[in-house]
C-alpha cells in the first residue's frame, strides 16, 4: 500500500469509522481518538493491511480494542492518561433522537450493542460479523433479535415489542 | 412514540456529527517515527550484565516467601540514623529518561493507592513521609508512575515488601466483572517475575495482565533500601518481557542508587555508575546523508538515550552481552531510516567474542523457519569486508510466498580494537545491494578510523594511520629454524592476508604451549612501529635454549604444540604451530622473542 492508496483510504474511511465506533462505545471524543490512533497503527503495519481482507475492518477492530483498554485503565482505578474520559456531547446542536439512540445503545449489554452496530450501522453481514467478533453465525443472529428488542424497549417502553424478524437487508 | 424505527436510526447514523481527522501526511509521519523505533528494551540486557560483575557473591538469597532480600554486607561506615523525611531535591524520577516537562508531581496518596490485588490494597496507607510523580503516557506508549515512601523503621518496611509478596502470592489470578462491557467477567493475572535490582535490599516485580490479552497491562516493581520504599510502575505495556529485560530494572538502578541517602548498615553496595568512555565530541555521525525529507527532524544523537539496534533472526534477538560504554546517532528520511551504534568493551577479547557472536547468530539463520505476524519471510546472508579490524554486512531481504519484496535491511558490523560500530539500514533505502554495502561502508570511513581510540596503542602511533593488524589479518607460518651453541631459533612469519594495510607496534608477549595443554611463559620484546602492506609478511624469532643442555630435573622438557604470540599493537591472539618434535624446557624457561621486522622485499 504506497502513500496516496493510504491517503485516499484515510480520506474516504475517517468518519465513517469515527461515526461507527461512537455508535459502539457511545463516547465521540473518544471514537475520534481512537480511530486517529487506529490509523496511525494502520501505516505503520500496513504490510499486514495490505493482505487484509477488509482494511476498515482492520481499522474498525483495533480503534474498538483500544477504546476498550483504555476504559478499562480507568474502570480499574488506574492514574487515567491526560484526559478525562467522559460521555461529552456533540458540539453543535444536537440531534434529539441521535442522542437518544446513543444513550440506548449504551445501556445494552456490549455483545448486542457490538452486533447490531456492526450489522446495521456497518453494513456488515451476519457472517462478517460472526468473523469480526469471533463467535458463531447462530450467536450472531440471536444478539441481534435481542439487542432489537432491547433497544425498542429502551427507546419507547410503552410500545409492545414487536416479533423480530431478521435483518432485512443482509443475508 | 418515536421518529423513526431505531434501526434504520442505527442505519442511518453516519457519522454522528463533525469529525476532525489530522492530515494523512501527519498520520504517516507518526507511523514512520514508530516503526523506526525499537523498543528500549535490549541496552537493559547489557547494563544487567555488566552489572551482575560487581554484585558480591551470594547476593541472590533464596526466595523466603517475603520478597528477596540480600544479605547484609559488611559495614564500612559507621551508622547514621534513619532519615524520617525525603529531601526536596531527590530526584523521583530518577531512571526515567527523559522526563518530560509535562511529569506531575505530587505529595498526595501517591499513585499505587488505587491499585488492589484481589480487593487489597497493595500499597500502605501510613507512612513518615512520600512523594510521588507520573509520567502521562501518549497514544502508544504507557504511563510510567513512581512512588516513594519512608517508614519509621527498617523492620517496617521489610514487613511492608513481605505484606506485598504475601498478598501476591495469594493472588495469582482473579475475576473482575466489566459492568459497561455487559457484566462480563475476565480474568485479570499477577505474576511475580524473579529479578534482583543491583544495590536493593529486597526487590519485588509483578505484572498485571488481562488474560484475553489487549493493550494495556502493567509492571510494577518496588525496590527496598533501608526504611525506604520506591516503586516504578508501567501500565500499558500489555506485553510479556523476560526479567532481564523487563522496562523497570535499568530506571530502577538510577532509583537505587539515589536511594542511598535512606540506606541501613544491611543495606548492600550499589554498583559502580556506568562507564562513559567514548569520547563527546567522537564523530560518530559523520557520513550520514546532508540532507533529510525530514529536515532536522531526521536527525538524532550521538547520545547515549537512543534505543540500541535489535536485530532478529529466526524469532530471537541477536546476543548483546554486557559492554562498557555505547553511543549511538540516528538519520531518518523517507524510507530510509539508519541508526549507528559504538559499544566498547573491557577487551579485544570481549570485542571480538561479542562481534562474532552477533554475526554468527545471523548467519546461522539463512532463512526464518515460520512467516512473521505479517506473512513475510526473511532470507539471511552475511559479507566478510574489509573494513577497519574485522567486518561483516548482514543481508536481509524479506520474501512472501517464496517471492521476492522490495522490503529488508543492510547491518555493517566492523570491529576495531576493543569496540564494536554496527551501522542498521531498514527501510526501502536499506534493501541490500552491492553499492548500497559499498556506499555504508565508505560513509563509515571517519568514525572508524577515530576508532583507534580503543586499541592499545591509541590513535597517531601507527606510521600511516593504519589500523592494528588483527589475528584475522594475519596468517600464521613458520619460516627457516636453526640451532647453533645449544640455542635454538625459528623464525615465525606473519602475513597480511587482508585487503588493506595494517600496523605493529608495541609490546607483544610469548609463551610455549605444550602438547598436553601446558603453556610455558617466555620473554615478549617490542616492536617499532611499522606498516605491513596486504601481502606483505613480519618476522619475528624464538629463542630458545636447547632442552637437552640442561638434566632432565632442572628442565622438565616437553613437546611444543604452538608458540602462542600476541600481536604488538591489538594484543590479539595468534596461536603458530610449532615444528614436529620442538622441545622446550616447562621448568625454569629460557625462551624469548627476538625482534619483529617486516619482509617487505621478495616473498
Amino acid at each position: 500500500m504506497d502513500e496516496s492508496e493510504f491517503d485516499a483510504f484515510y480520506t474516504a474511511s475517517f468518519a465513517r469509522l469515527t461515526g461507527q465506533l461512537h455508535a459502539l462505545i457511545g463516547d465521540r471524543d473518544e471514537a475520534q481518538e481512537c480511530v486517529q490512533e487506529a490509523f496511525v497503527r494502520a501505516w505503520q503495519h500496513r504490510r499486514a493491511l495490505e493482505r487484509a481482507d477488509h482494511p476498515e475492518a482492520w481499522v474498525r477492530t483495533t480503534a474498538y480494542r483500544l477504546a476498550v483498554s483504555r476504559w478499562r485503565r480507568v474502570k480499574l482505578g488506574r492514574r487515567p492518561a491526560d484526559r478525562a474520559i467522559s460521555a461529552l456531547p456533540w458540539t453543535e446542536a444536537a440531534d434529539e433522537s441521535r442522542v437518544a439512540l446513543i444513550g440506548a445503545l449504551r445501556q445494552l449489554p456490549e455483545a448486542q450493542r457490538r452486533a447490531l452496530v456492526l450489522h446495521h450501522l456497518c453494513d456488515l453481514p451476519v457472517q462478517a460479523v460472526a468473523r469480526e467478533t469471533g463467535v458463531a453465525e447462530g450467536t450472531v443472529k440471536a444478539r441481534l433479535s435481542r439487542g432489537r428488542a432491547a433497544l425498542a424497549a429502551l427507546l419507547d417502553p410503552d410500545e409492545p415489542v414487536a416479533p423480530t424478524s431478521p435483518g432485512a437487508s443482509h443475508a | 412514540m418515536p421518529d423513526r424505527d431505531p434501526l434504520q436510526q442505527l442505519a442511518s447514523f453516519g457519522a454522528g456529527g463533525p469529525v476532525d481527522p489530522l492530515p494523512a501526511t501527519e498520520v504517516r509521519r507518526r507511523g514512520d517515527r514508530r516503526r523506526a523505533r525499537r523498543t528500549a528494551v535490549t541496552g537493559v540486557v547489557g547494563a544487567v550484565a555488566v552489572l551482575a560483575v560487581a554484585l558480591p557473591a551470594g547476593l541472590y538469597a533464596a526466595r523466603d516467601g517475603g520478597g528477596r532480600s540480600a544479605p547484609p554486607a559488611s559495614s564500612t561506615s559507621a551508622p547514621t540514623p534513619l532519615r524520617t523525611t525525603i529531601p526536596a531535591d531527590f530526584p523521583i524520577l530518577a531512571g526515567i529518561d527523559p522526563a518530560p516537562e509535562s511529569a506531575a508531581v505530587e505529595d498526595g496518596p501517591g499513585n499505587l493507592a488505587d491499585v488492589r490485588i484481589c480487593g487489597r490494597s497493595v500499597w500502605p496507607a501510613s507512612a513518615l513521609d512520600r512523594r510521588a510523580a507520573t509520567l502521562p503516557g501518549e497514544e502508544s506508549s504507557p504511563t510510567w508512575s513512581r512512588d516513594l515512601l519512608l517508614f519509621p523503621t527498617v523492620s517496617g518496611a521489610e514487613s511492608a515488601v513481605r505484606a506485598l509478596a504475601s498478598g501476591l502470592d495469594r493472588c495469582p489470578s482473579e475475576e473482575l466483572v466489566e459492568p459497561a462491557l455487559g457484566g462480563r467477567t475476565v480474568d485479570y493475572l499477577h505474576v511475580r517475575v524473579d529479578h534482583d535490582v543491583a544495590g536493593a535490599d529486597q526487590t519485588l516485580t509483578w505484572t498485571d495482565d488481562f488474560a484475553d490479552g489487549g493493550h494495556d497491562g502493567a509492571i510494577t516493581q518496588v525496590v527496598r533500601v533501608g526504611n525506604a520504599l520506591a516503586a516504578t510502575r508501567i501500565a500499558g505495556t500489555g506485553t510479556a518481557y523476560p526479567p532481564e529485560e523487563l522496562p523497570t530494572n535499568a530506571p530502577s538502578v538510577d532509583l537505587v542508587r539515589a536511594m542511598r541517602i535512606f540506606a541501613s548498615p544491611e543495606s548492600p553496595e550499589t554498583a559502580p555508575a556506568k562507564v562513559t568512555e567514548i569520547a563527546a565530541d567522537f564523530p560518530l555521525a559523520d557520513g550520514f546523508p546532508a540532507q533529510s525529507e525530514l529536515g532536522a527532524d531526521g536527525y538524532a544523537g550521538p547520545n547515549r538515550t537512543i534505543d540500541p539496534v535489535a536485530i532478529e533472526a529466526c524469532g530471537a534477538r541477536l546476543p548483546d552481552p554486557g559492554h562498557r560504554d555505547r553511543l549511538l546517532a540516528r538519520y531518518e528520511s523517507a524510507e530510509d531510516y539508519r541508526t549507528r551504534q559504538l559499544t566498547t568493551y573491557a577487551d579485544a577479547d570481549a570485542a571480538v567474542a561479542a562481534s562474532r557472536a552477533f554475526v554468527e547468530a545471523f548467519g546461522r539463520c539463512p532463512v526464518d523457519p515460520r512467516p512473521d505476524d505479517a506473512g513475510y519471510v526473511s532470507e539471511r546472508e552475511v559479507q566478510d569486508l574489509s573494513l577497519g579490524g574485522e567486518s561483516w554486512a548482514l543481508l536481509d531481504r524479506a520474501t512472501m510466498d517464496g517471492h521476492a519484496t522490495p522490503f529488508g535491511s543492510t547491518a555493517l558490523v566492523v570491529r576495531v580494537g576493543r569496540a564494536v560500530l554496527i551501522e542498521e539500514q531498514t527501510g526501502h533505502a536499506g534493501y541490500p545491494s552491492a553499492r548500497g554495502v559499498t556506499e555504508l561502508g565508505d560513509r563509515l570511513a571517519t568514525p572508524i578510523a577515530a576508532m583507534c581510540a580503543f586499541t592499545v596503542a591509541g590513535c597517531g602511533s601507527s606510521a600511516t594511520g593504519a589500523a592494528d593488524c588483527t589475528a584475522a589479518d594475519l596468517r600464521p607460518g613458520a619460516g627457516s629454524a636453526g640451532a647453533a651453541a645449544g640455542t635454538l631459533f625459528v623464525e615465525l612469519r606473519f602475513t597480511n592476508t587482508s585487503r588493506t594495510a595494517c600496523a605493529l607496534h608495541g609490546a607483544s608477549s610469548l609463551q610455549a604451549v605444550t602438547a598436553d595443554g601446558r603453556r610455558v611463559p617466555g620473554e615478549g620484546s617490542n616492536a617499532e612501529a611499522f606498516t605491513l602492506p596486504p601481502g606483505k609478511y613480519a618476522s619475528v624469532a624464538v629463542r630458545d635454549s636447547q632442552p637437552a643442555n640442561y638434566p632432565a630435573g632442572d628442565c622438565r622438557p616437553a613437546t611444543v604444540a604452538a608458540w602462542r604470540i600476541t600481536l604488538p599493537g591489538s594484543g590479539e591472539r595468534i596461536d603458530v604451530p610449532a615444528l614436529p618434535g620442538t622441545r622446550t624446557c616447562t621448568k625454569a624457561p629460557h625462551v624469548s622473542l627476538e625482534q619483529w621486522q617486516p619482509v617487505l622485499d621478495g616473498h
